[in-house]
């Protein structure tokens, strides 16, 4: 097979929001770095905030909160389990970043003071800050563009390459043809999202997701592969948002005077969203389904709402409620819990990293959702994929050149080869997908216990098999959607692992052992850690302290 | 379990087939059904665009479809052999739609529109040579100028096509004489053709350019690999290609997947049109082959297009996140919500 080959300092896997970010800031810092970009889907949309953002969920306001609060409101949202230099730096960064923004031309929302509207999401203090930007990508594709950055489209990475003990480049394949690309390079930043595909929506749809579902994990396989460590990967995130949608809206009308309210009517939250373990609790004792009622509100109120809603983030909501005859003023948004997702910027499942987006292995940096930094949303995807791109630039300046280990490359390419051609098997690969997830939503979220987490183990063992002799392909585009199922696979390996382990319950319903129902901070308050390894299916999990605000995971030597 | 339900309406009569949605798709759901006169034309021409567009009256509309090919239009129309109407669906029913004749309609009556080549605003700060002076050198000085690079032509040939090398000056490019060539003062050196290498001192076979790099040293390119020799728009085709390449080499990716560097791949080819291309049978009813339309007659040629092409949902992995409906530019297609969700 004819492999593609190209040559470049920094390569970028993902051009999604942390993606775009720290494209832009190592072409800042160092114009004459070369840059490239690997993109799965089209660069010009890509990723989470397809249609925008209406909220910059942590930025520290001076005057108003400090870096120091959020820590507090964050290690109260983790139970604990949060490593304290990340978030507080990116909390410090948080106000700069805005005003960049800003200046590149994203609308936050002011009063006539000229005071930024912020609202109360967290336990404690006023982090989020109001955008109202549909336009969002295009302000960052439009920066990409001006910094001479090489996109790549329609490129899947699949693993990470490594000279001895350092990151060498990566290799991919375009999703439509099926070749395969190999690009050298001294520093990789992984920024490929979460892992959205976990388990089936309730709609029963596979990509029906609230995150965005060209996210499959591959960072994290990826990640874990070149030897780096993953954490959290137990918490298997879950919100409660618009029924069968799964899309999100809860900040906007709740801060706007919505109220959310149980079936009995009971108010569980008003004016902010500072409850949600209220609505979590009344959901696990079937108070459910919630609703949000905006009935009470002024019509400039609900027209409001309604403008926001319906020309960003997820515009689509609009035709979905006159679908179901929905109207604000007459009728409650019905919440359902959403799917499960492992996810680094709105749980904290992902690679452990320090707070220079540094994944311990020389050249490997990882920002955005795919790495653990606890609840950073995108203020965290866009601070660490600037950290990341200073850090790499920085490498970049003494590091040599790497070598590529061909035998690594054709070991790829070979297994490659063997899956796409598939001769007569009969998998499709969708029913494939369909079939995993709707297993892992049996086996591994919440509530858990040490027999449903085995199951999903021994399951695992089958569709590996199954994986590599049985699923039939017939393009490019049903190869790449093989491999994101083995991601989806291997994830929830990781989860399970992870759930085996920390053997207590925490964080509700993300980590839910039915066998050890109590919250034991005399023994778990501490990371649990996955590894590649000789554990079973090819893991090593153990456990590392939390670290406070003068201590990094790896040392930097 | 239903995964095969549909979540995209394409309306066939407003569709133009331009592929702009599936290139866009982020979630790699859709695919462009490609109509055969497209899939006949070493241009890629997108003539079911233009044509459908002239049929709806819009024909501003439809010289945006070809505005790229500036004054090269007025060429093709004039010179083409036009496979395009040899693969067109209708000629074995009643003879195909006179495409060729269309262009001659567009590039007439717009040819000045189509003259004034525009550039971008903010220049690349890239440099390009080109040495030649037929038409494979006025459309790789196009296509650069196009990319915001400064462009020189040398030449010490009269060319044949005094109307484009006039609308390439217009827009920026310096014609010279080829002794004034100095290879270090540029970025890239583009060869119209193999014979031009010897003014570098490269023995360049016409066999041994590479039909998808073009490139024959570090920063020399070559626009014809062979191809460009069977008639006029293979030679433009193959400096198109060529540009592309060179722009790729400025943004160090040195291989192409495809000539925009968003589309690769997402095209569906569903009627063997080498069959179509190769038959005898007459292409169209007698027409005078002198003649020209107007505006009316070309309006109501263009109707006869069946529009065989257009875009649809083949993967079945929407997020219906909207960018498709947003960047169509014929709001053709319609992001209907799956039904598991709706
Ligand atoms: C609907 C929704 C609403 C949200 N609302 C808010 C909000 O109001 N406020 C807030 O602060 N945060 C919000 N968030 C969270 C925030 O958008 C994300 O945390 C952030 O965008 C994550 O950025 P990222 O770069 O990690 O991932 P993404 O932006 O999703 O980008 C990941 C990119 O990687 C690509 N990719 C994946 N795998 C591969 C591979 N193998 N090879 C190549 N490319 C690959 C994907 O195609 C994608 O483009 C919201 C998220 C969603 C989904
Ligand atoms: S639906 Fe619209 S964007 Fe897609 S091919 Fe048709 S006209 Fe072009
Ligand atoms: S709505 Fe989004 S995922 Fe669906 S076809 Fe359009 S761009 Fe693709």
């Amino acid at each position: 097979m004819n492999i593609r080959r190209m040559e470049t300092d920094i390569l970028i896997i993902g051009g999604g929001s942390a993606g775009c970010m720290a494209a832009i800031r190592a072409k800042e810092l160092a114009p004459g770095t070369g840059v490239c970009i690997w993109e799965k889907g089209d660069f010009k949309y890509c990723g989470s905030i397809a249609r925008g953002m209406d909220a910059l969920n942590i930025v520290c306001i001076p005057d108003l909160s400090d870096p120091d609060m959020y820590l507090e409101a964050v290690q109260a949202g983790c139970k604990g389990v949060v490593d304290a230099r990340p978030s507080y730096v990116m909390a410090q960064r948080s106000y700069e970043l805005l005003k960049k923004l800003e200046r590149w031309g994203v609308r936050f929302i002011r009063d006539k003071a000229g005071n930024y509207r912020t609202l109360q999401y967290h336990v404690k203090g006023r982090f989020q800050t109001a955008m109202d930007e549909p336009n969002l990508k295009l302000i960052l594709d439009r920066k990409v563009e001006e910094g001479n950055v090489a996109i790549v489209n329609r490129v899947m990475a699949l693993s990470l390459l490594k000279d001895g003990d350092r990151i060498a480049g990566a290799i991919g394949m375009n999703t439509r043809t099926g070749e395969l690309i190999v690009t050298r390079a001294k520093a990789v930043l992984v920024c490929a999202g979460g892992q959205a595909r976990f388990n089936l929506p309730a709609s029963g749809y596979m990509h029906g997701t609230f995150d965005f579902p060209g996210n499959s994990g591959d960072g994290y396989i990826m990640a874990l592969d070149a030897g780096a460590a993953l954490t959290g990967m137990e918490f298997c995130s879950r919100t409660n948002l618009i029924k069968d949608a799964s899309i999100p809206l809860l900040a906007i009308t709740v801060t706007r005077g919505g109220r959310v309210v149980d079936c009995f009517d009971q108010v569980l939250m008003e004016n902010a969203v500072n409850r949600t373990d209220k609505m979590n609790k009344a959901v696990d004792e079937q108070r459910g389904p919630l609703r949000i009622k905006l009935q009470h509100l002024p019509e400039e109120m609900v027209k409001e709402i309604e403008d926001i809603l319906f020309t960003c983030e997820r515009p689509v909501q609009q035709r979905f409620f006159r679908n179901r005859g929905v109207d604000f003023r007459t009728h409650d948004i019905e919440l359902w819990p959403t799917e499960v997702q492992l996810c680094g910027g709105h749980g904290m499942s992902g690679v452990r990293v320090d707070a220079n987006a540094w994944s311990g292995i020389p050249g490997l940096y990882a920002a955005g959702d795919v790495a653990c930094v606890p609840k950073q949303h995108l203020s965290g995807a866009f601070v660490f994929g600037e950290v990341a791109a200073e850090n790499a630039v920085e490498y970049c300046g003494t590091a040599p050149d790497p070598a590529i280990d061909d035998a690594a490359v054709k070991a790829v390419a070979d297994r490659h080869a063997a899956l796409a051609d598939s001769g007569d098997r009969d998998i499709d690969v969708r029913e494939f997908e369909y079939k995993v997830r709707r297993i892992i939503g049996d086996y591994v979220p919440s509530p858990k216990n040490a027999y449903k987490l085995n199951r999903w183990l021994e399951w695992s063992k089958v569709f590996k098999v199954e994986l590599e002799n049985g699923v039939r392909i017939e393009d490019g585009h049903d190869l790449a959607r093989l491999y994101e199922v083995q991601h989806i696979i291997r994830c929830a390996d990781c989860s399970a692992m992870a759930a085996l382990a920390r053997e207590e319950s925490r964080w509700g319903d993300a980590h839910h052992r039915v066998d050890f129902p109590e919250t034991d901070d005399a023994n778990w308050l501490k990371h649990v850690i996955v590894r590649t390894g000789d554990q079973r299916e090819h893991l090593n999990v153990s456990t590392a302290p939390i670290l406070g605000l003068n201590e990094d995971p790896y040392n930097a030597n | 379990m239903r995964i095969d339900d549909n979540s995209i309406k394409v309306n066939r009569t407003t569709c133009i087939a331009c592929g702009i949605c599936v290139d866009r798709c982020i979630m790699d759901n859709l695919r462009l059904s490609v109509a055969p006169c497209r899939q006949a034309c070493p241009l890629d021409m997108n003539c079911q665009g233009y044509i459908r567009l002239l049929a709806l009256g819009k024909e501003e509309q439809a010289l945006e479809q070809v505005r790229e090919f500036g004054p090269l239009l007025g060429v093709i129309a004039r010179e083409c052999e036009a496979p395009c109407e040899s693969a067109c669906t209708r000629r074995r029913r009643d003879g195909a739609v006179h495409i060729l004749k269309l262009k001659q309609y567009l590039a007439q009556a717009y040819a000045g529109q189509l003259r004034a080549i525009a550039v971008p605003g903010t220049p690349s700060g890239r440099n390009v040579a080109v040495l030649g002076a037929d038409i494979a050198a006025m459309a790789c000085a196009l296509r650069a100028l196009q990319a915001g690079h400064t462009v020189t032509v040398f030449t010490d040939q009269e060319g044949r096509h005094e109307d484009v090398a006039d609308a390439l000056e217009a827009a920026g490019a310096v014609f010279r004489a080829e002794a004034d060539l100095d290879p270090a003062a540029h970025d890239a050196v583009v060869l119209a053709g193999p014979g031009h290498g010897s003014r570098l001192g490269l023995d360049v076979a016409p066999g041994a350019v590479d039909a998808v790099s073009h490139q024959v040293e570090d920063k020399v390119f070559c626009a014809d690999s062979g191809r460009a020799r069977k008639g006029v728009a293979y030679a433009i085709a193959e400096a198109f290609e060529t540009m592309c390449s060179v722009d790729r080499f400025f943004d160090g990716v040195p291989f192409a997947w495809g000539r925009d560097r968003y589309a690769q791949g997402g095209r569906v080819k569903e009627c063997r049109v080498d069959e179509r291309v190769g038959s005898n049978e007459p292409r169209s009813p007698d027409t005078d082959p002198g003649s020209v339309f107007d505006a009316a007659t070309a309006r109501r040629q263009a109707s006869r297009c069946f529009g065989c092409g257009r875009a649809f949902e083949r993967n079945k992995t929407c997020w219906y996140c909207l960018p498709c409906e947003l960047e169509c530019p014929q709001q053709a297609l319609e992001v209907r919500i799956p039904y598991l969700v709706r």
